[in-house]
């Protein structure tokens, strides 16, 4: 096929990126430059650097963009952690249970973050379902303060992107050749050895696709740290949405999402040079 | 022949309802009109006399739950019956905000429902209409009301507390007694609540409101706090328990959850006051349906509308002309209460919102 043809084929998709992403990103970028007046929403067009500087003149920021980077690192490791056995489980039914059971797991997506977050908000609150049912029990005394700390806001997490590591790691699970396990098996490797040396090496570009979907989602999570940290856990989400949405400055609100944005693409592209390098490596074992 | 009287019987039974349903629509237009101004006043019913709207659509930002069924009861009908269509636009005043600024040249919005502290900003950018007495209720309005916009309704930020832990109901001093360290609820920054319970910090411990520095100090000896309240269940469920004993919270909102029966009451304080919360109607400049936006606003303001604010969320009326009585007016700013209201400078507010977010953020938010 010639690459003019090829390029057709893109542009339904980039006339969309064009319209709804790039422009948006673009007068993001404008404003970035311009000044806010205090007492005014109207800012001042001229440029300045000044929103840039902000950013690295106090130490605040850091410390959110810290944060925002521990939640993600935990939450992925979480969710990398749990999703394992369920795959694997997964991978081992026949064709059309694993298909219902796949989308049980992908059903609490349809509801969207904010009705997960509703009912974790519920369970996890300070005489919720978690605490009544402790305290109920006797195994704690007084309740457990998940609201407003990071440990809630990283259950919320780990719950609404758990399909997002599931579907890659049992596609890539599956793909494994059953023989390989026989082999392990007869050249006498237990269980928790050809799990380490057999089945992590070969799932492990798919746990890696993953793990950035997921990673990422956390990243930019709105939702679920504003309503489960209580306006106690500072992250990149919340703070951009209390700059914009609250304070109105949105000359400094959109230096720091343009920031931010740069600064998370370099991690994801870092992860995923990561990622092929896996699979180069897989792919020359083999 | 059977055919023919079959296609006869046929086309009569099909014209019988187009012909009925003709007759009744005109008399139903008439009608429609009587029943949906049921209970307006009568200054209401002039000022919308002979008004059409056919073919125009209102487009209405607005907050969404009970306020959005008292609009649809009270608003929507007596525009509706005129030919208007009603577009509600549910959600936050900031994504409000944002999009009357960003079509400030072509706007999309007809009426914006704003908060006191950022109407004054939005007039002065020239986004939104100075309000006036091409509205008839304008002149009933109290002069409290009549800035930045339309004023809709009076609310005061008080005390909502535990009566389990107090003997009489608490003054802002109360709060700050050793023994409720660490169980008083904050609410949060930028928000109204959070500005107006940093002023009284700062007059409690300066007497100059424009002290932020001494507000701070003053919150800082109130930490850690149990709870920055975004979700008023949480709140008043941990404060039944007794986990908090005290919140600053809007009057209103206190009110309607000693309705649902949690352990809790609320306290009009006199000592530096109650401080003036308002909800405010404006109308976008330069809209596009500048009568029937006129008749909305007029239809809000009417005694109508104030009342059914006033009895079922307790959001006091800020027409003068409104007479609330018993229980309804003892939890409302209304009679003598509105002129107790203490007003803070929001535009200095506003002005220095940025810096101060920024400090709350890691003053308060962030204490360990």
């Amino acid at each position: 096929m010639k690459t003019k043809h090829v390029w057709a084929l893109v542009m339904p998709a980039l006339l969309l990126f064009v319209l709804i992403f790039l422009v948006p990103f673009l007068l993001l970028i404008v404003k970035s430059f311009q000044t806010y007046v205090p007492g005014t929403l109207i800012s001042d067009s001229s440029f300045t650097w000044e929103n840039y500087t902000q950013l690295f003149s106090d130490g605040y920021y850091f410390k959110i963009y810290y944060r925002t980077i521990r939640i993600a690192v935990i939450s992925t490791l979480a969710v990398l952690v749990l999703s394992y056995p369920l795959s694997i489980f997964l991978s081992s039914m026949n064709a059309k249970v694993r298909g219902v059971f796949m989308t049980i797991s992908i059903l609490p997506m349809i509801g969207g973050a904010m009705i997960q977050t509703m009912g974790w908000f519920a369970m996890l609150m300070r005489y919720g379902t978690i605490n009544s049912f402790l305290l109920g029990l006797h195994i704690i005394k007084d309740p457990i303060q998940f609201l407003g700390t990071e440990l809630g806001v990283i259950i919320g997490l780990v719950q609404s992107f758990l399909p997002m590591m599931i579907y890659p790691l049992v596609s890539s699970l599956l793909a494994i050749d059953r023989e390989i396990y026989d082999s392990a098996r007869t050249l006498g490797a237990r269980p928790p050895k050809i799990f380490f040396s057999v089945t992590i090496p070969l799932s492990a570009p798919g746990a890696m696709a993953g793990a950035i979907l997921v990673f990422m989602a956390c990243l930019t999570s709105f939702v679920t740290p504003s309503s489960l940290g209580q306006g106690k856990i500072q992250v990149f989400g919340t703070y951009a949405y209390q700059q914009a949405i609250q304070v109105m400055n949105w000359p400094f609100s959109s230096s720091y999402a343009i920031f931010f944005i740069l600064s998370m693409g370099i991690v994801v592209l870092a992860l995923n040079l990561l990622a092929r390098g896996l699979r180069r490596k897989r792919c020359g074992s083999m | 022949m059977r055919r023919v009287l079959f296609v006869l019987v046929m086309l009569s039974l099909l014209c019988f309802p187009l012909v009925a349903g003709g007759t009744t629509e005109k008399t139903s237009s008439a009608d429609r009109i009587a029943k949906a101004d049921e209970g307006l006043d009568q200054q209401t019913k002039d000022f919308l006399e002979d008004k059409d709207f056919s073919n125009q659509t209102l487009v209405v930002g607005v907050w969404g739950g009970v306020i959005e069924d008292i609009i649809r009861e009270t608003i929507v009908p007596s525009l509706e019956a005129r030919g208007a269509k009603v577009e509600l636009l549910l959600g936050g005043t900031g994504d409000r905000m944002a999009k009357i600024y960003v079509e400030r040249n072509n706007p999309t919005m007809d009426i914006c429902y704003l908060n006191l502290y950022e109407c004054q900003q939005a007039m002065n950018d020239g986004v939104t209409e100075i309000p006036g007495n091409k509205i008839p209720a304008y002149d009933d309005l109290y002069p409290q009301a009549q800035i930045g916009g339309y004023g809709m309704s009076f609310m005061g930020l008080g005390i909502a507390y535990n009566p389990d832990f107090f003997d009489s109901p608490p003054e802002w001093k109360d709060l700050w007694k050793p023994e409720y360290k660490g169980k008083i609820g904050f609410p949060t920054y930028p928000g109204s609540e959070g500005e107006a319970f940093l002023a009284i910090a700062a007059i409690l411990a300066s007497g100059d409101e424009y002290n932020e520095e001494a507000g701070f100090q003053k919150l800082q000896e109130l930490l850690p706090a149990p709870l920055f309240y975004t979700n008023l269940d949480e709140l008043f469920m941990m404060m039944t328990k007794g986990d908090i004993v005290a919140a600053p919270v809007i009057s209103g909102y206190a009110w309607t959850y000693l309705d649902k029966g949690m352990n809790v009451a609320f306290s009009w304080p006199t000592e530096v006051g109650t401080v003036k919360m308002m909800d405010v109607l404006t109308i976008v400049k330069n809209n596009k349906h500048p009568e029937l936006a006129d008749a909305w606003t007029q239809l809000a303001l009417s005694p109508r509308t104030q009342k059914a604010y006033a009895e079922r969320i307790y959001f006091g009326p800020t027409n003068s002309k409104v007479v609330l009585e018993g229980e309804v007016a003892e939890r409302n700013v209304y009679g003598e209460k509105v002129d107790r209201l203490i007003d803070l400078d929001w535009l200095h507010i506003i002005d220095s919102r940025s810096e101060r977010t920024l400090r709350w953020n890691k003053d308060v938010v962030e204490y360990r």
